[in-house]
């Protein structure tokens, strides 16, 4: 190949013949060279590495620059020997030129520099002299460490003692200072105007006389320190409290005091701090309600406030046990305290326990114990602290808060009161919000369809347009009122036709507005019923007391006036109720000739414990003047708690005609009976003298008349005549006797009048032979004995009379009780009488009988008709002639 | 002593009195007086103590039951011995006679013979038994 030769190209161009050529590509000589040149390059390269170990490890002799020069001259000529094995393959033998002209190059300057160092090689020492400078140096070193370790010492001696908190000085026997720590001169040798405070100055008097004292005597051996608290002035200002001690020591012969000073300022603050804390603690313990306790469980002991043993009623124990307070608990409830002290001790949590113990009234309360406990490793407990608390309010308000809701429960879950809720929603529409089940079952509604809904949504719907009108009305009321609001409404829909006590409350929020209205309800329809009843017989009543025939008045004892009058009571005496009222004393309108009789009855009326009836006649003045006569039934009406009365009912009846023809009968009666006594007695004055001078006549003529019958005859009639008239007088002024005003009633038997009229008529019963039957007679009546007495004699007397000349008679005397009251019969077996004349013979002077053939004036059946009518009661004659006549007296009830 | 005192209005029956003490032969003064009040005269007057007066009662001026009113009211009918002599006997008056201190009552006889046997009785009574018994004392 041809190339150009002058050019770098040239230089680096491979193109060369490679340097086998040379060797003929001869293996042996080849390989030889290669093998060689390797060798050496690996040699070269290693050796560079081995003089920078050697230059890192030697420092002191530093980087020398030689290390460099060799290093870099080695690792060329290397490099050239690697260049020379590729040149036997490679033409390259500009590089290979470049590289020893490299080579070259710092081999030269190493060269250069080799000799410079000359005579630096020169000057090194050699081993052996090395050696006796280390000797040297050995021992100079040993002395220097023993000189530093003593200044060491004393370094940290003085460190010591500058960094005591105490300051310390060193004394001779004058008491001067030899030596002062930092903590003196820092904090106890403050100047005072610029001079610097030395010990003695600072102290005052008499421990420094102490001082000097202790310091003068000092021996240093044996001897006992010198201790004193005292002040120290530590500045112009300030003093300080502090503790002094002053040691005296020998040194070195020397006697030296060792002072130490001590400030428990600090220590003080701190006690009083502590004192401080211990006072908050106390007036903590003391102030609070709690009891505060502490139980050391080791040995058992406690500690108990003052408090605590208040609470459970032992205030005066000195050494509390803790017995003291575990007997305060209920026997029921120590079981469950041990339990929870137990517990507590086991799972290690807080303990706390409610339980009943006495309190300081001696009662049972309800208690809270709370503590927690500290333990050992063993997790065994050392001490037990906490609280003891009366709960017993809390108790007693958590149980009226439970019986309050209870109460409202049961309220609420009632049957008698409807009760809802009102929300108002934001267009100020009611919602309901509560509506309970009574309040559903009332207005015929579920809670489904009303709760949550408005009124709005309610209206039409389960209330009708006109109901839902009335409530709004009403729960306005409340809301814009913002008063409880109290009515009574009338609800009819549907099936629901009641009538309602309602009430709404309105509650407020706390911003003082209406949040909901309460209401609530009760059915009060049948009360409104019998109300309504009620006040329909109130007048009914009235109608009746004002149409009845009597006068009606209520009397009030408390104002002595009457409260109340009916119409009538003005229509009989002219009155109105305010006119009648309108006199101050009610007596005045009383006739006086009553007034006594009126207070008497009066008395008789009030003094009555049931209320029973008292009648009364009296005058009362009527509005024009005149007196009315009044029939009064008066009575209590009622009374107050006491048992007195409050009010009189009274009723009256105008009597004034009765009275008045009362007293007209009783005039006219008296006036007859004063009449019948009269011309009786009158009468039978000139009938005697007839009688008393016929048979004075007829003894004088007695002589003379012997041969005259006809004159005799005559006498004897007019006798006889005289005597009936006699008899008739007599019977007529019995009639007349006979009359209400004179009838005495008394309790008989017929048996006790049949003994008087059978003893009068003994002569008679003997001489008829009669026999006489009782039957009943024990019946008990109430009649006028003595009249009786005479009705009897009369029937018992005609019995005997009317009898049969045939037969002897016989009599049956019954007595009857019956409905109608008694009836007593006379039975005969005479001869009686003709039926038609049985009412007839009741008449005065009837006679059926020729006077010849039967006694008798004629009137004794008369007086018998006339006994028993006053008597009220009633006599009948029942006969057929020729067997017998019953005469039956009938006695009404008394 | 021993007066019979009869007041008596009427004069029939004076004059039958009059007949039976003669007819009895009462040996003792009769005096007459015709009305109640002739006789409180005559009390006035006289000691009339151990006299026996009978008294009519219906009289014209002063009725018997009116004079032992008056004579009760002074005091002095205990003493007296007056027995009222009258012709009806009706319950009320022969009660007010006692209780107003009448001795005794006595209906008026129908008969001059049942006034004979009165007048003897009385007599012997008042005058002879009661002379007999009181007479120690006189």
């Amino acid at each position: 190949m041809l190339m150009t030769t002058s050019s770098l190209e040239a230089f680096f161009n491979s193109n060369y013949m490679p340097h086998g050529h040379c060797y003929l590509w001869q293996p042996h000589i080849l390989w030889s060279h290669v093998v060689a040149d390797f060798v050496i390059a690996v040699s070269y390269f290693s050796l560079p590495v081995a003089i920078i170990l050697f230059a890192l490890k030697r420092k002191d002799i530093g980087e020398n620059k030689l290390f460099y020069l060799f290093s870099s001259f080695i690792l060329f000529c290397g490099i050239t020997h690697l260049i020379g094995i590729l040149t036997i393959w490679h033409g390259i033998y500009g590089i290979h030129a470049i590289s020893k002209i490299l080579t070259a190059m710092v081999s030269l300057v190493t060269a250069i520099y080799v000799y410079k160092l000359i005579p630096t090689a020169i000057a090194i020492p050699t081993l052996s002299q090395y050696k006796n400078v280390k000797q040297q140096l050995f021992l100079e070193q040993a002395q220097s460490n023993t000189l530093r370790s003593k200044l060491d010492d004393f370094k940290f001696s003085q460190f010591m003692l500058d960094s005591m908190p105490v300051g310390a000085l060193v004394l001779d026997k004058n008491c001067t200072s030899i030596y002062s720590n930092k903590t003196f001169e820092q904090y106890f040798c403050q100047d005072i105007d610029g001079v610097a405070v030395t010990l003695l100055d600072a102290l005052p008097n008499d421990a420094k006389e102490q001082l000097l004292q202790y310091c003068s005597t000092a021996t240093g051996v044996n001897q006992s320190a010198f201790f004193i608290s005292t002040t120290y002035q530590i500045n112009k200002h300030s003093i300080i409290p502090i503790e002094l001690t002053a040691t005296a020591s020998q040194f070195e012969q020397h006697v030296y005091i060792v002072v130490t000073l001590k400030s428990i300022e600090e220590i003080n603050e701190f006690k009083d701090k502590l004192a401080l804390s211990y006072k908050k603690l106390e007036r903590a313990v003391s102030a609070t309600e709690d009891g505060i306790w502490e139980w050391y469980v080791t040995d058992d002991t406690v500690s108990y406030s003052k408090q605590l043993l208040t609470l459970i009623g032992k205030p005066d124990i000195e050494q509390p046990r803790f017995e003291d307070w575990f007997s305060h608990i209920h026997p029921d409830y120590q079981l469950r305290v041990e339990n929870a002290i137990e517990e507590h001790f086991r799972t290690k949590e807080k303990y706390i326990v409610e339980y009943l113990g006495k309190d300081k009234q001696g009662k049972y309360s309800w208690f809270i114990s709370i503590g927690d406990s500290e333990f050992d490793h063993n997790g065994d407990p050392i001490v037990m602290s906490g609280s003891l608390r009366n709960i017993n309010y809390a108790k007693e308000l958590e149980k009226k808060y439970q019986e309050n809701a209870e109460f409202l429960n049961a309220i609420y879950e009632g049957n008698s009161h409807a009760i809802w809720v009102l929300a108002l929603d934001e267009n100020k529409d009611y919602i309901y919000h509560v509506f309970n089940d009574t309040a559903c079952r009332w207005l015929g509604t579920n809670k489904e369809e009303v709760i949550g809904k408005n009124l709005h949504q309610l209206t039409g719907t389960v209330f009708p347009i006109e109901i839902a009108k009335n409530l709004r009305h009403n729960y306005n009321r409340c809301l814009l009122g913002g008063a409880k609001v109290d009515y009574i409404e009338h609800i009819a829909f549907g099936e629901v036709n009641a009538w309602f006590n309602t009430t709404l409350y309105p509650i407020y929020d706390s911003h003082g507005e209406i949040n909901f209205i309460v209401g609530t309800a009760i059915d009060i329809t049948a009360e409104k019923a019998s109300e309504q009843a009620l006040s329909h017989h109130k007048e009914v009543l009235e109608k009746v007391l004002n149409s009845v025939v009597c006068g009606l008045y209520i009397f009030s004892f408390e104002s002595a006036k009457n409260t109340t009058i009916n119409a009538r009571y003005t229509e009989i005496l002219g009155y109105t109720l305010d006119e009648l009222n309108n006199f101050a004393d009610i007596y005045s309108l009383f006739h006086p000739d009553d007034i006594s009789l009126v207070k008497e009855h009066m008395s008789a009326v009030s003094s009555s414990i049931s209320g029973e009836l008292f009648y009364l006649k009296y005058r009362f003045k009527h509005k024009s003047g005149h007196w009315i006569w009044c029939y009064s039934a008066d009575r209590i009406l009622n009374y107050n708690s006491k048992g007195e009365p409050v009010e009189m009912l009274g009723t009256f009846i105008d009597i004034t005609d009765e009275v008045s023809l009362m007293q007209q009968l009783k005039d006219s009666n008296e006036y007859l009976e004063r009449f019948a006594f009269v011309a009786s007695h009158d009468l039978q004055e000139p009938l005697r003298k007839i009688m008393a001078f016929s048979e004075a006549l007829s003894q004088r003529l007695s002589d003379k008349l012997k041969g005259d019958e006809d004159a005799t005859f005559e006498l004897s009639r007019l006798h006889s005549a005289a005597h009936r008239m006699q008899k008739m007088i007599n019977d007529v002024l019995k009639l007349s006797r006979i009359n209400y005003f004179s009838l005495h009633l008394q309790k008989t038997t017929v048996k006790s009048l049949f003994d008087v009229v059978s003893d009068v008529l003994s002569l008679q019963i003997e001489q008829s032979a009669a026999s006489i039957k009782l039957k009943g007679e024990l019946t008990e009546i109430v009649v006028d004995v003595s009249l009786m007495e005479q009705v009897l004699q009369n029937l018992l007397s005609n019995a005997l009379k009317f009898c049969k000349e045939s037969r002897k008679p016989e009599i049956l005397i019954e007595v009857k009780t019956t409905a109608q009251g008694t009836t007593i019969s006379i039975q005969d077996n005479g001869i009686g009488i003709d039926e038609q004349f049985c009412e007839k013979i009741f008449e005065p002077f009837k006679r059926l009988h020729g006077r010849q053939a039967y006694e008798g004036s004629g009137i004794g059946l008369a007086i018998c008709r006339q006994a028993i009518k006053i008597h009220g009661g009633k006599i009948s004659c029942f006969s057929k002639k020729g067997e017998g006549t019953t005469m039956v007296i009938e006695l009404p009830l008394t | 002593m021993s007066k019979l005192i009869l007041v008596e209005d009427d004069e029939d029956d004076i004059y039958f009195f009059k007949n039976a003490c003669r007819r009895e032969a009462v040996e003792v003064e009769i005096v007459i007086l015709n009305d109640g009040s002739e006789l409180l005269d005559y009390i006035d007057a006289n000691n009339c103590t151990s006299d026996l007066i009978m008294l009519d009662l219906n009289m014209p001026k002063v009725g018997g039951i009116e004079v032992l009113t008056r004579l009760k009211s002074s005091g002095l009918v205990y003493p007296l011995n007056v027995i009222v002599y009258t012709t009806s006997a009706r319950k009320t008056d022969v009660e007010q006679a006692y209780r107003l201190g009448a001795k005794s009552f006595i209906q008026k006889p129908n008969s001059q013979e049942q006034l004979n046997f009165l007048i003897r009785s009385v007599y012997v009574y008042w005058f002879e038994f009661n002379l007999l018994l009181r007479k120690p004392q006189v």
